[in-house]
């Protein structure tokens, strides 16, 4: 069993009469990339509030690497949310030192974190001057600092253009590939998918599923497939391992899948079996959908 | 103590507001000790010109008297280091760094006792800038005083009270309300309307133990020769009871945000 990074208890946290988090549980292990998905005010935000000791649960417990939480605990701990906060008027540098001297360290770290956030030209600009990109890789070289054991992410990619989700995605992957242990919150499905090995999906502050993102993945999937005898279709692929239950519509074969497979596997093996098909589609779900369909289902 | 120090100090070295607030305060505070007593006289001599008994010149800033008098009229810019802290305090709050500083490892108790610490500070600077100008100006209008030049120095130790207990105030307020419009507001109507009105209303003696009220009192008004002539007599020491009056409510004021801080989110 892998080293319990983060462990949660019957959470709860409510805003007058609205349950903001509502008795959740999940547990984060050494090295996981760890998705929280859910749609907007679905408790995320909330959840690494309480993780971050800035909001105060009202019932429940986390533990943080076995302990108890301490404020010293959260040295440890690089967080990255949705708007970065610094102080305006102090320039890149000193905004930075501000952290090391909260976390203690040495200021030398600062340069390079910097460069690799490509900020080193503007370290001494104030932070009121960047652009909203630079202010959110500001905040991944704040994050950073003191080689945290655990990265938590809020959103990080909300409202930049391409090259800064881009380049927020590349620096997650390269940090992760280091063996710190990432919980990241999206309500972006294909983000999570990108990025995520585990994952807990929340909806309304409850969970409504945890475990690995290749689990949740194929349930989100739906093959599409055209051919002449549906039903002769319909019995040759019965024995794919991928295969869990198909219905027929609209002249073709929708098929719920057990794990993930790819098209041109799946055109392969029917191929294989003399079955050349007329139509060949992968849909995923919308996150939408795939909610209502949760709650719905018995996965609750 | 050292480390929340050094971080509450970067939040203010860098910042122009800061360093335009505190020359404003103690340039102004300064100005005025230096330009009093010319300022008093000169006016006394026009308003008296024509008065049956002539009016006595204004000596302020003969030893011991100088302590007191120039501890009275700092006593008027104390809204200066009130206002800074409360600017501070609520800036946390508007650019959220409050936040940030508690996600990398602050307590909520450690993130109020760094701006208690520079409350404290920012009012031994202000006393030593008090206390070297009451100095200055006693050596240059005392030659050959005989006495103690120290007697009645305590005055300016009531001082750093005052100005350290209005602040405090100030960060109250500012953690309360955590708008610094908001804040400012109230702080400068509660000081100057709301705490006069109501001691204006009721009996002076329980007014004397409002905070306002309390901090004015720490440094009574001096008395000169003007004010003997109406035969008024005002204390020329520091009483007890504003002393303990401040100290309860410095404690009070941060024992409130304390409790405020630790039950509600940032």
């Amino acid at each position: 069993m892998k080293e319990t990074i983060l462990s949660i208890n019957s959470l709860s946290k409510s805003y007058g009469k609205i349950n903001a988090l509502d008795n959740l549980s999940f547990e984060v292990h050494k090295g996981e990339i760890f998705g929280l998905l859910g749609p907007n005010g679905s408790g995320k935000t909330t959840t690494l509030g309480i993780l971050l000791g800035i909001i105060l649960k009202n019932s429940g417990n986390f533990t943080w690497f076995g302990e108890n939480p301490k404020p010293a605990t959260r040295k440890h701990i690089g967080a990255l949310l949705e708007s970065p906060l610094f102080y305006p008027y102090l320039n890149a540098i000193n905004n930075l030192k501000i952290i090391v001297d909260i976390k203690g360290g040495s200021y030398s770290q600062i340069d390079e974190l910097l460069k690799l956030t490509r900020l080193y030209d503007r370290r001494h600009s104030k932070f009121k001057t960047f652009s909203l990109g630079m202010k959110q890789r500001l905040a991944v070289a704040a994050a950073l600092i003191n080689q945290p054991k655990v990265l938590i992410l809020d959103e990080p990619t909300n409202g930049l253009d391409p090259q800064g989700i881009a380049d927020i995605r590349e620096l997650i992957l390269k940090i992760a590939s280091e063996g710190i242990t990432i919980i990241f919150a999206s309500h972006i499905l294909d983000e999570v998918e990108k990025i995520c090995n585990h994952v807990c999906v929340l909806n309304k502050g409850k969970k409504l599923y945890a475990g690995s993102v290749e689990k949740v993945l194929h349930s989100l999937s739906v093959l599409e497939l055209g051919y002449n005898d549906l039903v002769k279709l319909q019995k040759s692929i019965k024995n794919f391992d991928w295969y869990s239950s198909s219905t027929q519509n609209n002249e073709k074969l929708i098929v719920k899948l057990s794990k993930t497979v790819d098209t041109s596997t799946v055109n392969k093996q029917l191929a294989e079996m003399g079955i050349y098909l007329n139509y060949l589609s992968l849909q995923k779900k919308s996150l939408e959908k795939y909610f209502l369909e949760l709650l719905s289902d018995d996965y609750v | 103590m050292y480390r929340l120090l050094k971080i509450d100090f970067r939040k203010y070295f860098y910042s122009r507001t800061f360093w335009i607030l505190s020359i404003v305060y103690l340039t102004l505070m300064v100005l005025v000790f230096f330009g009093i007593e010319k300022f008093l006289n000169t006016f006394m001599h026009n308003a008296s010109k024509n008065a049956a008994i002539p009016i006595p010149n204004f000596s302020l800033y003969s030893f011991p008297y100088v302590w007191q008098n120039m501890a009275y009229l700092a006593g008027f810019f104390k809204i200066f280091p009130a206002l800074i802290i409360l600017i501070y305090v609520t800036n946390e709050f508007n650019y959220k760094t409050i936040r940030q500083n508690v996600m990398n490892g602050l307590s909520r108790e450690q993130f109020l006792l760094s701006k208690v610490i520079f409350v404290f500070l920012y009012s031994a600077i202000a006393t030593l800038v008090l206390f070297l100008s009451a100095l200055i100006l006693g050596l240059i209008h005392s030659t050959g005083y005989q006495g103690n030049i120290f007697q009645h120095a305590g005055f300016s130790l009531a001082y750093f009270l005052e100005v350290f207990t209005f602040s405090i105030l100030g960060l109250m307020i500012g953690f309360l309300l955590k708008r610094s419009g908001l804040a400012i507001g109230t702080l400068i109507l509660y000081y100057y309307i709301i705490e006069p009105v109501i001691s204006f209303k009721i009996s002076g003696k329980i007014s004397s133990f409002f905070p306002v009220k309390s901090m004015s009192n720490l440094i009574d008004v001096p008395n000169s020769s003007l004010m003997k002539l109406f035969g008024m007599n005002f204390r020329d020491y520091v009483a007890t009871q504003d002393v303990v009056m401040c100290i309860i409510y410095s404690f009070l004021f941060i024992g409130i945000v304390w409790l405020h801080l630790k039950h509600s989110d940032l």
